[in-house]
Formats: structure tokens, sequence, C-alpha cells
């Protein structure tokens, strides 16, 4: 069981945000571009079952980011699926977003940099 | 997974086109418009429900009404609504209206004489001709019955307007020849290029603020049509947000001063998105930003110039040109300078396409011919199958074409790849033996092919039969090499598990619709059985 703030995740795995006034949003309730208010966000979470990374009073995040795959085959079969996930921030001293990408089988989280 | 995507299938014979089609002559004029003006703070997606609000009603130069029908879904991609919307128009009429219209998800109305008052990201239907027909040619989006959709995307208030004339749409114009548009268009996406007679470029790059805290990348294009020249500052307001890709009401602003001209832009203009272009003012000015943060005031300075030459009217042959795209193919991106007008075709664009211009007359500054560009047609919008029918052994099946596109859920798509991820039942795939091969290639927006043409920059998204290439067939996708209208082959596609060993695709500007891909299967010579069964994979990043 995981707790943000005064809410509890049930969503298994995706990305929590929690707002300077405690307020919490999920990944499973509204896509990003949804999510208001974004300038009051105070932390950002990555949630995969009971693990949680967290990225604490950053001036900017970046858009969280999913790696996926879909199908498609002689059969009309259609399957798709997640790889991983990431949540990350702009480092403006280091001219890069910080990423944290959590692989979506094994929960295996690593640390990744892109220039901007 | 929270986006939704889906597979498109063209046609590798599919057609595309490059016309100058008129109310006037050829090239002639502008085109007409509607803009829906109905849309707010918040509105960068839309939610269509099939049977409730999934038609418009579109009348084009006095042809129609038709009706189409959206796709449906929920929380829609304006850009993916904008591409919908003109797939269903092309289709709606063959006549020229119907068939070159274009829709778009824009802030300005780039290069026309006719600004209007809402610069606010919305969706505007252009005419598929040019020039004003009595002030007919314009577009009327107007109530379908009971399953209208205006309201939903925009259109329950509109600003109409009528193409505007050659000879109105500056102050002066001396050619009374005719224009030819030839070449077959070897593009992915409509685009609209404008030709203006200059010896110069009229749209320096962007000189960012010494103090910005913006570190990104920002590209200026367009064809400025001012009549004097003009520099804009654009200046990013951070109050709502500091990034794009954040959504509406959660990204940065702009606004737009001038001097010493008279093309402001007050009104703030939402950066919803990277790798996109804005219109900067209401003259044809253009600039697009790569994802980094913004600081608060951050500007940016833009030179504009009128076309400029000595000497002029000239007459074909000694008259030059410049041009440019709504996409950003232009003279200035591809660094060419300007081209000599000629009786003979030259290059407009980098995608096959040619002008030239005929008769006892001259060509004077600032005068101005439109062409419009119109990509392939799918043939199937949600493809679930792709079923390479019968195929005989030792010989290759036809060639399937496809692109993948999300249609909501994301405002960006990147690290785009695609595999074979089974081979199903097949039994001779890499076995050494005559084997099976499934072959592979792509092309497009994002990664396009060198060629074959001789004009600078020359480059195919989408090989047309016309552009002495030829269509794509499975021979030229059973090579590791790729000829010079694809980017990338593969003679024979291993089964892969991971994104890490698939093969890498482009996707324009960053936006959500991939590169065509182009499949075909040969059979090996002992493959014995039917219906075979493969997979393939499409991975990719999206936020």
């Amino acid at each position: 069981m995981v707790w943000i703030g005064e809410k509890e995740i049930k969503m298994r795995r995706g990305w929590v945000v929690q707002y300077k006034d405690g307020t919490v949003i999920c990944e499973d309730e509204m896509p990003w571009n949804k999510v208001p208010n974004k300038k009051e966000i105070r932390r950002v979470i990555l949630k995969w079952e009971d693990r949680t990374w967290s990225l604490d009073d950053k001036e900017h995040y970046t858009v969280p980011k999913i790696r996926g795959y879909v199908d498609v085959n002689s059969a009309g079969v259609a399957n798709e699926g997640i790889n991983s996930r990431t949540i990350g921030y702009y480092d403006l001293e280091e001219k890069c977003r910080v990423m944290v990408r959590v692989d979506e089988t094994t929960g295996r989280m690593n640390y990744e940099t892109e220039p901007f | 997974m929270v986006a939704v995507s889906r597979f498109v299938e063209f046609s590798a014979t599919g057609q595309t086109f490059a016309t100058g089609t008129s109310t006037e002559k050829t090239a002639h004029g502008t085109r007409g418009f509607s803009r829906g003006t109905g849309l707010g703070s918040g509105n960068d997606s839309f939610t269509i429900t099939l049977n409730s609000n999934d038609q418009l009603a579109v009348n084009i130069n006095n042809v129609g009404p038709e009706t189409i029908t959206l796709s449906s879904g929920t929380d829609l991609d304006p850009r993916f609504v904008a591409r919908d919307i003109a797939f269903k128009l092309h289709s709606a009429n063959a006549d020229d209206a119907f068939k070159f219209s274009q829709c778009e998800w824009r802030n300005g109305y780039g290069p026309t004489s006719n600004p209007g008052p809402n610069d606010q990201n919305s969706f505007i239907i252009w005419s598929g001709k040019m020039a004003n027909n009595g002030g007919a040619n314009d577009v009327n989006v107007t109530s379908p019955g009971g399953r209208d959709a205006r309201a939903t995307v925009g259109y329950d208030t509109v600003d109409e307007r009528a193409g505007v004339d050659f000879a109105t749409d500056f102050a002066s114009s001396s050619f009374t020849g005719d224009v030819t548009v030839s070449g077959v268009y070897g593009g992915q996406l409509d685009d609209f290029y404008t030709v203006q007679i200059s010896d110069g470029e009229l749209v320096e790059n962007a000189t960012p603020n010494g103090g910005n805290t913006y570190t990104g990348s920002s590209t200026t294009d367009g064809t400025y049509i001012g009549s004097a020249d003009d520099t804009y500052t654009v200046t990013i307001d951070t109050t709502n947000g500091s990034t794009m890709g954040a959504g509406s009401a959660n990204v940065p602003q702009f606004t737009v001063t001038d001097t010493p001209g008279a093309d402001d832009n007050a009104n703030p203009i939402e950066l919803l998105y990277a790798d996109h272009y804005y219109d900067v003012g209401n003259l044809g000015v253009m600039i697009k930003f790569s994802d980094a943060v913004f600081g608060n005031g951050d500007n940016f300075a833009i030179n504009a110039f009128v076309a400029s030459g000595t000497g002029y009217p000239k007459a074909p042959g000694s008259a030059q040109y410049i041009w440019s795209s709504s996409l950003g193919d232009s003279s200035k991106s591809i660094g060419i300078g300007a081209t000599t007008t000629q009786n003979t075709g030259t290059q407009l664009g980098t995608k096959a396409v040619e002008i030239s211009w005929s008769g006892a007359t001259s060509l004077d500054l600032e005068e101005r011919f439109n062409v419009i560009c119109r990509g392939p047609q799918p043939i199937d919008s949600d493809v679930t199958q792709l079923n390479f029918g019968n195929v005989t052994v030792s010989t290759n099946s036809s060639v399937k074409v496809v692109w993948f596109e999300l249609i909501s859920g994301a405002v960006s798509m990147s690290t785009v790849k695609f595999s074979l991820q089974a081979d199903g039942t097949f039994q001779h795939h890499d076995q050494g033996d005559n084997d099976t091969e499934f072959h592979y290639g792509t092309s497009g927006g994002g990664n396009p092919a060198p060629g074959a043409g001789p004009t600078s920059g020359s480059q195919v998204e989408f090989s047309v039969d016309s552009d002495g290439l030829g269509n794509i067939d499975a021979t030229d996708i059973d090579s590791d090499t790729p000829p010079s209208n694809l980017f990338a082959t593969k003679a024979d596609l291993a089964v892969v598990n991971s994104a890490d060993n698939a093969e890498s695709l482009g996707n324009f500007q960053g936006a959500v619709v991939s590169d065509f891909i182009y499949l075909a299967i040969k059979l090996g010579a002992n493959e014995t059985g039917a219906n075979s069964t493969i997979n393939y994979r499409m991975f990719f990043d999206f936020s």
C-alpha cells in the first residue's frame, strides 16, 4: 500500500504529482497535458508496484514519458504494452534533462540525462 | 497505455499533387479560409463521439455543402484532428476546392493579406483554390444536422475570408503571363508554398537576447509580405509555464511587438508544442523552438525585409525568386538564396515540384505565386491487420505501406522504432535454405530520402511514379542498401525482442506521426503451408 500525502495510490504503476498544498493527482486520473497548475507542483513521483521514486522541489519538471510498443500483424490480433516509464526535470545549470527511468517488467531504475 | 495509437495504410501507388489551381490564372491569388474562433484557453484536445458530435458540413467556393464524419475518440490531439479533417475533405468532393483543401491547427493566418482579429491556436480550413472569385472562394462550415461537431472544434463562431486576387494582393503588379506548376510532390504531408519575386531572403534568423534563460534553438522561416522592412520582437511570458508540451494553460506564451511596422500582437499565444511553427504577426514570419526552459521576458528579435533587387520589373529569365512553405521547406532553410525565373521549370521546394513563367511580360518585386501540395491519401485509417494475400514461393508479395500515429494522450513522440517481433509459422526464415525474407524500408518527413533530382536539398518523403524514381515495389526494399527514394532498407528483418535492436524510424518535427514504413515478404523456396502469421512491433517513446 502506497500513500502520497493523504491519498492512497491504488494505481499499480505510473506518475503521481503532489502540489504544494498537498493535493495529489495520479496518471490514471488524467493525461499530463490536463494536469492543472503545474507551476504549483512540489513533487513528481514514479510508482511501480510498492516502490516509488520522487523528484522533489524541482523548478521545471519534464513531461513524463512512456516507452511503449504496439503490434500489427497478419492475423489482426492487436497487442500493446509498456517497456518503461520516466519522470524528470530540466537542469538549467547542466543544460540537460535528468530522467528517472523504471523498467516496466523488473522495476529496475536508471538515471538518464539528455542535453537540450 | 494511456495514449491511443493506430496504424494508417496507404497505397504504394498512391497519388500526390502539386497544383496552382485558382479561380484566376494558375498560382495566382491567395486561398480563402474559415477559422473556427470558438475555442478558449484549455482547448488543446477534443472529444468527438461517434454518431453524436462527429460531423461538419462544409461548403468551399460554392461547392457543397459536403458532410464529413470525423474520427471519434477522447481527448484527440488537434494536429491529428486537423489531418483527419483534411483527409475527409479531400475525398468528399472531386472538385479542386475540396480535393486540394487543407486543414491546419495554427495560431496565425500565414502569408495572406487579410489577417483577422483572432490569432489564438485554432483550426483553419483552407479552400483548395486560390483567388477571390467574386467573394465566393471562401469556406463555410455549417450545421450537418444532428451530429454537429462545430462547437467541439471551435466552429460555433467563425472568421471566414475569401481568397484575394493576384492584382490586389500587393501594391503593384506587372505580371500578365502564365505560370506552370509541374512535377509530382514527393512530400508526406500537405503543404503550401509561396513564391515571392526577390533577389534576397526576407526573414532573418532570430537573435536571442543575451540575457535569455532559454538555451534551446529557435528557427525562423516564412515569406514576409509587409510593405516595409520590420523588426519583430517575440517576448515570452512564463506566467502559466516555462516549458512546452505541458498542455494548454500550463505552457509559455508569447506576444509580438514590431518596429517600425504595425504587425504587433499583444494577445498571448500559447507555445503548446516544441518544434512546431508559430506565426509571428500576420505577415508571414514564423518561428519554432526546440524543447528547453524559457525564462520570463526572454525575447527574440527577427528582422524581416521587403523583396529586394534592382532593375525591376524584369522578364522571366532575369527576375529572381525565393520560396517557403507552411511546413518550413524554404530556400532559406536549405541556404540556396534566390533562383532565376525561367520559362522551363525550376525548383520550388525540395520535393520534386517545379515552377515556370511564360509570356511576353515582366515580374515585379513582391509579386507572389502560391502552390498547394497534397500528400498521399490513406486507404485505411485504422489498420489492425496486414494481410499480404497469396504469395508464391521464391517471389515477393506486394508492398504494404503504413504510418503509425498517436491520436490522443500524448503531445510528442520520439525514439520511434520498428521490428519483426515474431516470424510465426514460417519455417524457412534465417535457415540458410533459400530463406523467406521480410523486407522493410522507410522514408518520410522525419527521415527523407535524398532523391535523385538535380535540385538543391532534393528529398523524397513519399515516392511517386512521376518523380522519375518510380513507386516503391518489393525489389526496392530487398537490399540493405536503400535506393535514392528511400531513407533506409533492410532486406530481411531479423526477429528481435527489444527496441535496442529494432530499426529506427523518423517522425516529422517531433509530431505524433511516423515516417512511412514499407513492408513485403519474399517466400523462401522451401516454404510450405498457408495462413502463416507474423508480428511486427512498433516501439516508441511518447509524452
